[in-house]
């Protein structure tokens, strides 16, 4: 009896025990730790401000060359030589919405990390400094040309889940934004950000079609200036993508396009052949057919892109004074950008304005307008933009090493993402 | 059988609980009994147990005189003594799990033995067997409300199964496994009841000995595009049976994370006895027969089987740059396994160790798994009423794999794209020169505890679940898709530690009322390490390590996260013929958000032993109708809930921060509720067994990755408890002895299993996408395949229309099993098994890229009129399916439906007179694997799965080896 009651002292102990830890420990108990994860409050620190503005130049950069890929196999650009779903479906110039779904969530993830993280080193940050820092001038400059992108990529924009809007709400939220990086990079003396800025606002005005502002903050970018997109071979994610997918794996070509037809030598448009080099593994693309011609412009997974320049710059001064029917000036800024590269000059000015034909040989002011753009962005991420603007004929119909397009019009623009069609009830019906 | 005597019933249920505590009961008795019985008059009983089919020796099997409290268990070879019979008649009956049991009437004389054998035969289903997965400790199969499937060792006894998957596939309804493809140590999926799950996985819950394992596929091998699997760790040579639960009205005492049902593997036990030994060994080899499109129209296999016509289809010369110099990238793969194991010990003590090796080579060049591994289980018994066990095993894994499936750098990918592939001047040997390894070591160890005072029964599992996986993947210098070389190794390591303590309280209200009261808790912690090295550009040739490269990164992963419950359950028994059972569990997780709290699991269930009423018929024999409700569910995964930030660089290596999860406060678990209903028996004396079930379960606040508003600025998802799905089932599984006599045996057994899926509520969402156009969407199956198709098929000389069509489920919905096995004179043993899924669809990458390409065979003809411009005559059909420039996975998206001839093995047990004298048997088998299959798919074969050993729930073939044949030769010494 004794022992049955000693017995029964330790059954009921233990019971009491698992009970007991297992109900009331459990606050502590079930903590979950993963070292790797940022929590949002973790954020609001000085020294980590510089993480944050750092962190929207990686979400720039991290979307920005994607968004390249895909608009050099949708326009001219590149010949979609591979395999990828997606390549079959651009180079015949098209694009839906489901394609779009990363895209739209690079270029709104860049706008809004530069954005909200303004909001929190002007508001959440105690003992931030906001004014006349670069790192304020700077996160400003990554919210206008991601703003900037946004007008240049997509058919229609929408902010914090509202309604759709023309490009021109993106470009018009963009210049505010450039002149405080204007106001805060010129109080930290940060001059490379200021002209930036300057370009960014140039971009923004082209977009809206104001040539004249356009032209104004064109002048105040020197022709050898250059702002870039960062890249780098640190990590896969900071990785250029182009040069990943034309020289790791051969995706997208040169063949047959106006850059074949420039030359492999060409400062502006160096390209491999790859039928003709061993430093290639192999002659074809990924569909098997296409010879590869490897672009150089981008040599190395480290290669920076360009986000605005004094030869774009002069550029827009050319085209401003094509409106302005100034062929001479016209010719005039598009010999400084070849001479800026070192390049022959054209002997004389266009005797017209002309239009966009397409036309490799055509010498009317719009023509050398779009073979010198073409040739001096080339690979930028800008080719479709113009395009889009300009109406260019190879939307109608245009093809690259025989791949013909699906519809009589390609895509000149990325339309409405699938993503914001199911979430956002003021997209619905907008997907294609 | 009395009807309505509880204390025999409570007798015999607590005999039952445990057939470890009743053996040592009776051992502890023995000398009291002896005591008591030198006052009358004893003899003594012997004899042997053995399969009534095959004539194996049958170790453990219990062995009691019907009406007294004697008994005991069989020893390590079968033989059994019981001493201080009382003389007179008596009924001794021997039961064993997973066999019929059987009753012999004896005399016994004073003083006298007798001797008294017995023959089991395989019963699939036996209301007595005792059941442990899903029920609090240990319930007869006549007391629980729902089906449990239950595979044995003697089932499986003249099977050819080499791995877990082996012993389920095909022989237990509502269980689906999948063969992934060919290549040795590749894991297969495992579905319980279908999907009920878009983001948690759907891989059942894996117990071994009561502990939990790992079930997450190990990591690695990206470029083979398929991971080895946990489960495949455990050597079937070690096997005594496996349990099965499939949905949440049996997991409910589970809890969180058990909504895909749990499978429950039973290790062998020691028994006593001098050591008893046992030696197997495999020989054999696999082999892969004709691949892709029929030989008529695909005569090389894609070049795969033949290297030859490489170029030019009437040039038999014209061979494949690279190609082995036996003309085919296909070899057969030899196989060699070798398990020795000793079982024995006494009353007090007993142990079963064992020990295997092995090695595997796969049917393409440098492919290949070797393997080895111990065990060790042992038994106390301290006092009669306290009992312990410690069970331990270690595995060894050696995996070598080739470049496979989705990648530029893959054998079949390069191979079967003919001339329109990646490698330079077509020579795809150049691929073989990457490495692949994957080095796994496992490790289980866990102390069982039976403790029983009086009327409460305790028992503790506690353990360890500890893998380690060491994956290296090296490209080497001058390799052809890279040419300075890169190597990436991780090493990854995930510890689960189990505590799981049940208590049961029996006690009785009058002579027709039983009760038992159960109560325990549980908590198991989860930790996962991972450290993934790459190394970039090395300065020159030969061996590396990571940090050869002139470029390094570096990635760790750390988690640490714990899950714990309690749960309380009554049953209530009525005249040991029907039982009612109602339970509660409520549990905490980590992974939960700081708002939601516990989450309750409730569950109830009835079963009836309907055939033990005297108004039933005795023509009909044994039969149970049960019903049963339950809940379980699964939780979200580490920091679900959290407003969250990566770490990542920018500007060339500068510190850098990046959104990751929005959040979720009162994130909880998504919750499976499943009602399921049916009946089993028995007829003709056990000759014909049935089992049907029909099951309903309702998935609520099912998690769904919600897409995040983008223009809002957070642009990934984010779990919500939004999404409700649905599935329902029938269930059938029938057995039947279609003869029996001294020479002859023949059984003829089959399975029939339907999962209908739907997602009913996505939370809004019209579409998720999970990649290769699988897709979840209210009102279609989890998932569906949708894709663009032709809309104008029939018109001849037209340009393809296309729209986007919902093609079906990515997962089979029916499965079908077929067995019988002859056995003539107990020596000689035919076996067959086959095995059918169907219902659902399958893409063919590998077409639809061929297509593209102009390289697949039942393409040509029409391709060579497309090049010739004489499209004229051609219907749109044919354009959309054969055309590169219209082509679409869609057109290539086709019923994967198939049956295949799962195994087929001959035993012959060698006659004891043959035999040297310290043998006690020995079998010799010849045996083989997937040997035949039929099907109407087009592509490579329908069990092959990009990915689908690592728990994705989209399907798709593109380049992947197909699951090979195995052929063979086993021998087996008892001595």
């Amino acid at each position: 009896m004794k022992y049955s009651k000693k017995l029964a002292r330790i059954r009921n102990t233990i019971v009491a025990a698992v009970a007991i830890v297992t109900m009331t420990g459990c606050s502590d108990f079930f903590d979950v730790t993963n070292p790797g994860v940022i929590l949002d409050a973790d954020l609001n620190s000085v020294r980590g401000a510089l993480a944050l503005v750092t962190g929207m130049s990686s979400d720039f950069s991290e979307g920005y060359d994607g968004a390249a890929f895909a608009v050099a196999r949708l326009s001219d650009e590149m010949a979609g030589s591979g395999s990828y779903n997606s390549t079959g479906d651009f180079r015949r110039g098209d694009f839906r919405s489901d394609d779009a779904n990363g895209y739209w969530n690079d270029i709104q993830r860049a706008r809004w990390v530069a954005e909200d993280g303004l909001r929190r080193m002007r508001d959440d940050i105690e003992g931030f400094p906001f004014d006349n820092n670069e790192l304020t001038a700077r996160a400003y400059l990554l919210a206008g040309m991601a703003n900037r992108w946004f007008g240049e990529t997509f058919c229609q924009i929408i902010y914090e889940a509202g309604e759709a809007q023309p490009k021109s709400a993106a470009f018009n939220r963009a210049l505010p934004q450039f002149d405080e990086a204007i106001k805060h990079g010129g109080g930290a003396g940060a001059s490379d950000i200021v002209t930036a800025a300057r370009g960014g606002k140039m971009q923004a005005y082209v977009g809206l079609g104001d040539w004249g502002n356009a032209v104004t903050m064109a002048a105040l970018v020197p022709t050898d200036f250059v702002y870039e997109v960062v890249y780098s071979d640190n990590s896969g994610r900071e990785q250029n993508e182009i040069f990943n997918e034309t020289h790791g794996r051969y995706e997208m070509s040169a063949y047959d396009t106006w850059a074949e037809l420039n030359g492999s030598e060409s400062k502006r448009t160096p390209f491999t052949d790859c039928r003709e080099s061993p430093l290639c593994s192999n002659a074809q693309g990924a569909d098997g057919q296409t010879p590869h011609l490897r672009q150089e412009k981008y040599d190395s997974r480290g290669s920076n892109m360009v986000m605005v320049s004094g030869v774009e710059a002069r550029l827009v001064e050319a085209e401003a004074a094509i409106a302005n029917n100034d062929l001479t000036l016209f010719h005039s800024k598009i010999n400084e950008v070849r001479a800026h590269y070192g390049l022959g000059l054209y002997p004389n000015a266009p005797t017209e304005a002309g239009d966009f034909t397409g036309d490799w040989e055509g010498d009317s002011a719009r023509e050398i307008l779009d073979r010198e753009r073409y040739l001096s962005l080339w690979l930028d991420g800008r080719r479709l933009w113009d395009m889009h603007r300009w109406d260019h004929p190879f939307l109608d119909g245009g093809s690259i090493a025989g791949y013909t397009p699906r519809a009589e019009k390609r895509t000149s623009c990325f339309p409405m993402a699938d993503s914001e069609c199911q979430t956002n009830p003021n997209a619905s019906g907008l997907c294609i | 059988m009395s009807n309505t005597s509880f204390d025999a019933w409570a007798g015999r249920t607590l005999k039952r609980v445990s057939t470890l505590a009743l053996a040592l009961g009776f051992a502890v008795m023995a000398p009291w009994a002896a005591g008591q019985a030198s006052a009358q008059a004893t003899g003594t009983v012997t004899g042997t147990v053995t399969n009534a089919t095959t004539g194996a020796s049958i170790a453990g099997a219990q062995i009691s005189i019907v009406g007294t409290q004697l008994g005991t268990l069989t020893n390590n070879v079968g033989r059994f003594i019981v001493l201080n019979v009382p003389a007179g008649t008596h009924t001794v009956r021997a039961e064993f799990i997973g066999y019929g049991a059987v009753e012999q009437e004896v005399n016994v004389t004073a003083g006298g033995s007798i001797v008294v054998d017995f023959g089991l035969r395989s019963e699939a289903i036996s209301l007595e067997g005792v059941v442990v997965t899903g029920t609090a400790g240990a319930a007869r199969r006549r007391e629980i409300g729902n089906s449990i499937s239950q595979v044995d060792a003697a089932a499986i006894e003249n099977q050819p199964v080499t791995n877990v998957g082996d012993i389920l596939q095909g022989r237990a309804a509502g269980v689906t496994i999948m063969d992934n493809g060919g290549s040795p140590g590749t894991g297969r999926t495992i579905r319980l009841r279908g999907n009920n799950s878009v983001s948690q996985g759907n891989q059942p819950l894996i117990y071994v000995d009561g502990l939990r394992i790992n079930n997450d596929a190990y990591p690695g091998d990206p470029e083979n595009n398929q991971a080895a699997n946990p489960l495949d760790d455990i050597r079937p040579e070690d096997i005594e049976r496996v349990e099965v639960v499939k949905g949440a009205a049996a997991t409910t005492l589970y809890g969180t994370e058990a909504a895909g049902g749990v499978i429950q593997i039973f290790t062998k036990r020691g028994a006593s006895g001098a050591p008893a030994w046992n030696f197997s060994m495999d020989l054999g080899m696999n082999n892969m027969g004709h691949v892709g499109p029929d030989e008529d129209v695909n005569p090389t296999g894609l070049w795969l089987n033949d290297c030859t016509y490489f170029t030019d289809p009437n040039d038999p010369d014209d061979v494949q740059p690279g190609c082995p110099e036996s003309g085919s990238w296909l070899s057969n793969g030899f196989i060699q396994n070798y398990a020795l194991s000793v079982r024995g010990g006494n009353d007090r003590v007993n142990y079963f160790l064992s020990g295997t090796w092995g090695d595997e080579e796969g049917v393409l060049p440098n492919q290949g798994q070797r393997q080895y591994s111990a065990r060790g289980n042992f038994g106390f018994s301290v006092s009669e009423n306290l009992n312990f066990r410690f069970n331990t095993a270690y595995t060894h894994r050696q995996i070598s794999w080739v470049p496979d499936g989705n990648n530029a750098e893959g054998l079949l990918l390069n191979v079967m794209r003919g001339w329109r592939d990646y490698t330079p001047d077509h020579d795809d040997s150049f691929v073989l020169d990457m490495e692949l390894e994957n080095i796994i070591d496992h490790f289980t160890t866990g102390l069982n505890m039976v403790w029983t005072t009086g009327s409460l029964t305790h028992r503790v599992n506690a353990g360890l679940d500890w893998s380690t996986a060491d994956y290296a993947e090296e490209r080497p210098w001058e390799f052809f898709y890279v040419p300075l070389g890169n190597r990436e190794t991780e090493q990854w390591t995930t510890r689960k530690l189990t505590f799981d303590y049940s208590g049961a309280w029996d006690a009785d209200f009058g002579s027709s009322f039983s009760n038992q009261l159960s109560f325990g808790a549980q908590i198991f912690d989860d930790f996962i390490n991972s450290t993934n090295g790459f190394g970039y550009d090395f300065a020159g040739p030969g061996d590396k390590e990571v940090d050869s490269g002139a470029r390094t990164e570096a990635f760790e992963t750390r988690r640490y996260k714990t899950t714990g419950g309690f749960f309380v359950q009554d049953m209530f028994g009525i005249s040991d013929l029907l039982f009612i059972t109602a339970g509660l569990r409520l549990d905490g997780h980590s992974a939960f958000g700081e708002d939601f709290g516990w989450a309750p699991y409730p569950k109830i269930s009835a079963a009836w032993v309907i055939s033990d009423h005297q108004w039933f018929p005795e023509s009909l024999g044994s039969m149970r109708i049960r019903s049963a409700y339950g809940e379980s569910g699964k939780a979200p995964g580490f920091f679900d809930s959290e407003r969250t930030w990566d770490a990542v660089s920018g500007d060339d290596a500068q510190p850098a921060v990046t959104p990751a999860n929005v959040g979720n406060p009162e994130l909880g678990p998504e919750r499976t509720a499943e009602i399921e209903a049916g009946f089993e028996g028995a007829l003709w004396d056990g000759r014909f067994t049935y089992e049907y079930t029909y099951y309903t379960q309702n998935t609520s606040d099912a998690l769904i990755p919600v897409t995040q508003t983008p223009s809002n600025g957070f642009v990934g998802t984010q779990l919500e408890n939004v999404g409700e799905i649905n599935n329902q089932g029938h269930e059938l599984f029938l057995n039947f002895n279609l003869w029996q006599s001294e020479n002859w045996t023949w059984d003829l057994g089959g399975r029939l299993a339907t999962n209908k899926s739907e997602v009913k509520d996505l939370g809004g969402l019209e579409s998720i996408s999970l990649g290769w156009r699988n897709y979840v969407r209210p009102g279609e199956p989890l998932p569906v395949y949708c894709h663009d198709v032709v809309q104008n098929g029939d018109e001849v000389g037209a340009i393809p229309e296309f729209d986007e069509e919902c093609l079906g489920s990515s997962y089979p919905t029916r499965n079908f099993g077929l067995n019988t096995s002859l056995t003539f004179a107990r020596r000689l043993t035919l076996d067959v098994l086959g095995e059918g899924q169907s219902g659902h669809v399958l893409n063919s990458g590998t077409a639809y890229q061929n297509v593209r390409r102009g390289v697949w065979p039942p393409c040509l003809d029409i391709k060579a009129k497309i090049d010739a411009g004489d499209t004229a005559n051609l219907t749109a059909y044919e354009r959309a399916k054969c055309d590169s420039k219209y082509v679409t996975y869609g057109m290539w998206t086709e019923a994967a439906d198939f049956f295949k001839l799962r195994s087929v093995s001959l035993s012959y047990r060698i006659p004891d007179n043959l035999l040297p004298g310290s043998i006690r048997g020995a079998t010799l088998r010849l045996q083989g694997r997937n040997l035949w299959v039929s099907t109407d798919y087009p592509g490579l074969d329908p069990e092959t799965f990009e990915d689908g050993s690592r728990d994705e729930l989209f399907r798709q073939e593109y380049y992947n080896i197909p699951p090979s044949r195995r052929f063979l030769f086993s021998l087996k010494i008892d001595f």
